[in-house]
């Protein structure tokens, strides 16, 4: 009787502990992925939110990505809205420091303020990718400040070889975005100097205001001048009117921009009448390479349009952050020393590689608007 | 004896009630989580009520700013003047907000024909490239665009082109009617509603996913899309084939959510309705904690009577059976005693009536021997 009080306990007991095993087993095998949290800024809201969406969502796409193919960090970006004011982005830089958990940056999508931003996250050692901020001056701000596109020196050089080498243009004519001075203005800058070295000439450089929509004296201005070419060094929204008024005017002279009027803004605001303006940037939907249309379907059906080279960038940014912290652990300082350290990463936008400034080393691609699209110029 | 205030009638009074109460605890606690499923359920119901209500205005907004601009691409379009869509643009309000951001007439090329707010540097511009007169002049009906930012005001607008057919030749495109309509009064609805983060929450979609509407305003304007907003959510919704309906889902912080969602025609938004379940079952979820709680009491006080009860029994018990024992020793000694008084009183009376009947046997012979001279036994 005895016995077999013992051994029904005993069957219990042993029911019971392959119950708990087994109950356990899962959560021991699915062990919940470390949260790393990322800051997002850019310009979220105001004329040009359009850029800052694309970033914000090129960077998300990215960390949704990473969080299905890997189960030990989970990317959770934050997002903050800079309004493309340097004073703002400086504000947002500072929250994002004093957040201890946000481990790295990506942005902000201009120069002005990334300028700002920049020196608080140097300042706090917090690394920054920025998809977009291309003046010169960047370079300077310190190790912990990158950036996936040239700047605006290496840009203004190659549209200068694009505009004099390869279209043979030698009288120039520039218009210049006065509002946003710190990427246009030294875009503007780079080019003079190189078409200059080529033996071109710039016989007329203007400016504008972000938001005009008139243009019509400023192009008769430019029209006495009597040029080959107009290059524009500002963004999508004011080339499209500036060339749309161009054409009403019934004049037929060839328009070449930088990257900022790489956008379906150009096409759509501009009509045919952008027809045949030509521009150097550094990413196309176009390319056929298939990790890029990889890239595109995946963000079409994400969110229901083509990316740009801002989404382009950022989606770049935010795998180079998970390379450095697969490299070097989930610390601020870990991932500044991986990023500096990155050789050629394979990215959508090229191959990457970091000076010791943390300037990006890659080629510039050209492109023509050609019936309805962008097409790449081989 | 027991008596009526004593501990151990306490004892069993306490075992019998919590006997009694386990099985109403028990019956609670079903009814509870039938109530609870009762509670989902009217939750389900205000929220199809709302979300009708919501759908239905939202409907109503979009069929009307539809009706106002079909009826300008009725007009001959020679005679719409400058001053009709300036009373179009200024009469017609949603929510203190106009409806209208710009009304554009575009010629059968694309051409800015005539526009209000008027700009004169947009007269003649080529709009051709636009999406929305592209599809209207591909499709020749009514086109509605995905959410866009414009570029005046920075609000989000949705763009609705309206074809124009030569009077008598509906085949005959002769122009576009296109809209911009503003998306602010949207938000404003939802967010009268009530509806906040933490209770409920109710927000528009896109065709893809683009925020229109949300009670947080920022979502909107910063063209934030609920794939990056609610990934989790977005992700079930695209998994529903109606194209309205309920389902809960867990978010990634493992709050359980019911959600409501219906498809808005003919601009294929959809309207959602998101809230916490531990809100919308609060008062069930209260009560059967409340009958959790007394349920693991009365067990622990019907385990401590039952327990106690069951040692003062097992006291009493080896009480009774020590009295008993020592009244079975007395019993013992006292048989034994009457045993050893027994054999002695017994055995006596057994040699009286041996010597009684020695005597009667001498009495016999004696009478024998009278009646003929004893034998000289001597000689």
């Amino acid at each position: 009787m005895a016995k077999k009080t013992l051994l029904f306990l005993g069957l219990i007991i042993l029911v019971a502990i392959v119950i708990g095993l087994t109950w356990g087993w899962p959560k021991i095998l699915q062990q919940e992925p470390q949260t790393i949290k990322i800051g997002v800024i850019g310009p979220l809201s105001g004329e040009v939110a359009f850029y800052g969406a694309e970033l914000r969502n090129g960077a998300q796409l990215a960390a949704a990505q990473l969080n299905e193919e890997q189960n030990r960090y989970y990317y959770e970006l934050v997002s903050f809205d800079d309004e493309a004011d340097s004073s703002i982005a400086r504000q947002r830089a500072e929250e994002m420091v004093e957040n201890r958990e946000i481990l790295a940056v990506i942005g902000p999508a201009f120069s002005v303020p990334t300028l700002s931003a920049g020196e608080v996250f140097q300042k706090a050692k917090l690394p920054a990718i920025s998809p977009s901020a291309t003046s010169p001056k960047v370079t300077f701000l310190g190790d912990f400040i990158f950036r996936v596109c040239p700047s605006d020196s290496y840009n203004g050089k190659s549209l200068g070889e694009f505009v004099v080498q390869d279209l043979g243009f030698h009288k120039i004519a520039i218009l210049w975005d006065e509002t946003h001075a710190a990427y246009s203005g030294e875009l503007a800058d780079a080019f003079t100097q190189r078409t200059e070295q080529l033996g071109a000439v710039v016989i007329k450089r203007l400016s504008y205001q972000s938001g005009q929509t008139d243009f019509l004296s400023l192009l008769q201005d430019v029209k006495e001048a009597e040029p080959e070419v107009i290059v524009l060094t500002g963004y999508a929204s004011e080339a499209a009117f500036i060339v749309q008024q161009a054409r009403n005017m019934g004049w037929n002279i060839p328009f070449v921009g930088g990257d900022g009027l790489h956008v379906n803004e150009l096409i759509e605001k501009g009509g045919e009448a952008v027809e045949g303006v030509k521009m150097t940037t550094f990413f196309s939907s176009d390319n056929p390479d298939p990790r890029v249309q990889d890239f595109v379907s995946s963000f079409r059906k994400r969110y229901g349009m083509d990316p740009g080279w801002a989404a382009a960038h950022s989606y770049d940014a935010m795998r180079l952050i998970n390379q450095a912290i697969e490299k070097n652990g989930p610390s601020r300082e870990g991932i500044q020393k991986a990023l500096a350290e990155t050789r050629n990463f394979q990215g959508i936008t090229g191959l990457i590689n970091f000076d010791e400034n943390g300037d990006v080393i890659k080629d510039v691609i050209k492109v023509e608007v050609k019936g309805g699209a962008f097409k790449v110029l081989f | 004896m027991i008596e009526w205030w004593s501990k151990e009638r306490i004892r069993y009074i306490l075992l019998i009630l919590a006997v009694s109460i386990l099985p109403v605890l028990l019956f609670g606690l079903v009814t509870i989580n039938y109530s609870s499923t009762i509670a989902q359920r009217e939750a389900e119901k205000v929220d199809k009520i709302i979300i009708s209500n919501l759908s239905n205005q939202t409907y109503f907004f979009i069929a009307r700013a539809q009706d106002i601009v079909q009826s300008l691409a009725h007009l001959p379009i020679g005679k719409i003047e400058k001053e009709t869509l300036e009373s179009v643009y200024r009469n017609n309000t949603f929510r203190d907000f106009y409806i209208f951001e710009s009304l554009i007439l575009l010629d059968e090329k694309g051409s800015v024909r005539m526009l209000y707010p008027e700009r004169k540097e947009f007269l003649g511009l080529d709009y051709s490239r636009q999406p929305s007169f592209r599809n209207v002049k591909e499709k020749e009906k009514i086109f509605f665009s995905g959410v866009e930012f414009s570029s005046v005001s920075g609000q989000p607008v949705i763009m609705l082109a309206v074809p124009i057919f030569q009077p008598g030749f509906p085949k005959t495109l002769v122009g576009v009617f296109q809209a911009s309509i503003r998306l602010q009064g949207l938000s404003s609805l939802i967010k009268e509603f009530g509806t906040n983060e933490k209770t409920a929450l109710a927000f528009l979609i896109g065709q893809h996913g683009e925020i229109i509407a949300h009670p947080d305003y920022r979502l909107v304007k910063q063209q934030e899309n609920i794939a990056n907003a609610y990934p989790l959510l977005n992700d079930k919704i695209l998994k529903q084939e109606k194209t309205e309906g309920i389902f809960q889902y867990s978010s990634r912080e493992k709050v359980e959510y019911l959600v409501n969602f219906q498809t808005i025609y003919p601009t294929n938004w959809k309207l959602i309705t998101r809230q916490e379940i531990r809100e919308v079952l609060v008062v069930p979820l209260q009560l059967r904690s409340f009958l959790l709680i007394a349920l693991i009491f009365t067990l622990l006080i019907a385990a401590g009577a039952s327990y106690n009860v069951a040692s003062y029994l097992d006291r009493i018990t080896k009480e009774r059976e020590k009295i008993r024992d020592e009244r079975n020793k007395e019993f013992q000694e006292k048989i034994e005693a009457l045993e050893k008084f027994q054999r002695v009183t017994i055995g006596r009376e057994l040699r009286m009536i041996e010597l009684k009947k020695t005597i009667k046997e001498l009495e016999e012979r004696l009478k024998t021997s009278k009646g003929s001279p004893p034998k000289n036994n001597n000689g």
